[in-house]
């Protein structure tokens, strides 16, 4: 499903340079549940968002179910990403102006396809995370546990085969995270593969299996 | 939802960010239509004006045996004694590519003949165009008739007649229908009959003096009429009035000067206060741009999105400013007023180029934004949020 070959990734150069990974590999499997843990500048978030198709490695390849997504150009790449991930961040990053519905709904909008087909998925992604209820509020509207609600409505949106969790949980309140933490298990038991980068030992025990994360290197 | 609906619903949230580009482009845009649309109410009031000076093209035989004014204007020398031009080309006239200029165009035939002892002027014409051809003429009580004549003030006075009299001229009687005010111009010293009735008393069957065309102004180009003129009376001096021509052109000149003067400057202050703006919103929006980015918008999308943001944005201030601009020009013709002739008309064309100026501007000062809100690296966006 994902396989990761020896990625370095350099930020810098000269006596500035700063390496967040140093050779990394890893495989995950169709519909496994992958964490990865560490320390702050331990080189999760980097390994997440170069799995991402978003932060292009100084080396090694990334292959999503069997496509090298660096050999694509950039906006390949944007089609490859919207089509087949799904990101939740930690921040939420809702957009402030636009109401949960259209929020989950921004993924969709610049596919070619009918409005109603996307109110459609959009109401079923908002059911899957149970609150279908609140998509006419705005994100300043509702409760943190809500927003991150909404962001992992629009990260599921278009059905991806990969989702991918940078700190889901790190912005909400332990109970919450809990139930966040539910959802993505339940999501994993149907089939979903998810890479969640995580801080928290609680949040990485829903996961199958769990990396941790030291210097750019997996321990 | 699509990617313009995201951009639509940015312009409400950020209105009062919206309202500004708006209102810079709304000034340049108004500027223009005030200054268009003024420049075409004077253009038109002057060409009224000028219609009312009656002909503004003369057709004269080519012949230099005598030089005249014509009602004190600049006029090319034309002929009494010499050549006439034939009757029967006077037809050619409607052979000219801007025929369709011509308001009225009229022949007349000149001689010199005796009447009660004492030479004058004789001159045929044709009274039914008289209203155009020589619209200074105060004809009130004055209903000429074929076979009358009316007399020139000087003419009159000299020749001791008064309306209703009958005069001999060349064993033919005719009656004084009646007498002209004095218009300062040769016309006091005539005396005029019609056409057909001067041409049997001069001799002249058949023949013409001069051609007399009242051009319409408006859009009309006379320098151009006067050569396709010529080129259909080859053997004929044909003439504009020179100071209508000029001073008409040299108006028109300096108002379209000071029209492009004002815009260009207006336009460029007015695209850097768009770039300016609208490069703070990219930097305000780096975050929800990476986000777009993240999930799958391709750069061509976001420049689309700004893209089209400025475009909705300078079609509303193309709208807006259309508006402003012919309600100052309204306005100011009711407090300055310009005379009669001064009519604001709704124009389409300056409406489009309105339209047309702000668009370009928008979407120039939009580009630069567009692309480097494009070229947003997703992560780097998202850190800084």
């Amino acid at each position: 499903m994902v396989k990761i070959e020896n990625i370095t990734k350099t930020y810098g150069t000269g006596s500035s340079a700063f390496t967040a990974l140093r050779g990394i590999s890893i495989d995950v499997e169709e519909g496994e549940f992958l964490a990865l843990t560490g320390e702050s500048g331990s080189g999760k978030s980097t390994l997440l968002s170069v799995a991402g198709g978003m932060n292009t490695p100084c080396s090694g390849i990334v292959k999503i179910n069997g496509r090298d997504i660096y050999a694509l150009n950039q906006e390949e790449r944007s089609v490859f990403r919207n089509m087949e991930l799904g990101f939740v961040f930690q921040s939420f990053f809702l957009v402030p102006y636009l109401n949960i519905e259209e929020n989950v709904m921004v993924p969709l909008a610049p596919l070619e396809i009918s409005g109603k087909v996307k109110r459609e998925m959009t109401k079923n992604a908002l059911e899957m995370v149970g609150i279908y209820s609140k998509r006419g509020n705005l994100p300043g509207e509702v409760s943190g546990g809500e927003m991150e609600r909404a962001a992992i409505a629009r990260a599921l949106v278009n059905s991806p085969s990969l989702l991918l969790a940078d700190e889901p949980t790190g912005n909400l309140d332990s109970k919450t995270g809990r139930v966040i933490m539910e959802l993505f298990s339940e999501f994993n038991r149907k089939g979903m593969t998810i890479i969640m980068v995580t801080h928290s030992s609680d949040c990485a025990s829903a996961a199958g299996r769990v990396l941790k994360m030291a210097d750019g290197l997996i321990h | 939802m699509t990617p313009l609906t995201i951009s639509l619903k940015n312009l409400i949230r950020r209105k009062s960010r919206s309202f500004f580009i708006v209102m810079a482009m709304v000034i340049a845009s108004a500027s223009f239509v005030a200054v268009k649309t003024y420049s075409d109410a004077m253009k038109m009031s002057i060409t009224h004006r000028m219609e009312k000076y009656g002909a503004n093209i003369i057709i004269t035989p080519g012949s230099d045996v005598l030089d005249l004014p014509y009602n004190g204007l600049d006029m090319a020398p034309f002929s009494i004694a010499g050549e006439e031009i034939s009757e029967k080309d006077f037809e050619r006239i409607k052979y000219i590519k801007n025929y369709a200029n011509i308001a009225a165009a009229g022949a007349s035939v000149s001689g010199i003949t005796a009447i009660s002892g004492k030479r004058v002027v004789l001159t045929g014409i044709d009274f039914s165009k008289l209203y155009i051809l020589r619209p200074w003429w105060d004809l009130a009580g004055i209903e000429p008739k074929p076979g009358g004549v009316i007399a020139g003030a000087t003419a009159a006075s000299v020749l001791g007649i008064s309306q209703g009299d009958m005069i001999k001229v060349k064993g033919r009687s005719l009656t004084v229908e009646g007498i002209l005010e004095k218009t300062g111009s040769g016309d006091d010293n005539i005396i005029f009959t019609d056409l057909k009735n001067a041409q049997m008393i001069l001799n002249k069957e058949g023949r013409l003096s001069m051609i007399e065309i009242a051009a319409l102004c408006s859009g009309c180009p006379i320098e151009e009429m006067v050569l396709q003129l010529t080129g259909v009376f080859p053997q004929a001096d044909v003439r504009g009035i020179k100071q209508v021509i000029d001073s008409r052109s040299e108006y028109i000149d300096q108002v379209e000067s000071m029209i492009y003067g004002i815009l260009s400057v207006l336009l460029v202050i007015c695209g850097l206060v768009v770039l300016t703006t609208m490069m703070n919103n990219i930097r305000e929006r780096s975050g929800e741009i990476g986000i777009f980015r993240a999930i799958g918008f391709t750069r061509a999308h976001i420049i689309k999105m700004i893209i089209s943001e400025a475009l909705l944005l300078s079609s509303l201030a193309g709208i807006t400013g259309y508006a402003a601009g012919m309600l100052s020009v309204y306005l100011w013709g009711i407090f300055v007023p310009a005379g009669e002739d001064f009519i604001v008309h709704f124009n389409i064309t300056t409406l489009f180029l309105a339209m047309l100026i702000t668009m370009a501007t928008g979407i120039s000062a939009g580009i630069y934004p567009a692309i480097a809100a494009s070229r947003l690296d997703p992560v780097q966006a998202l850190r800084h949020v």
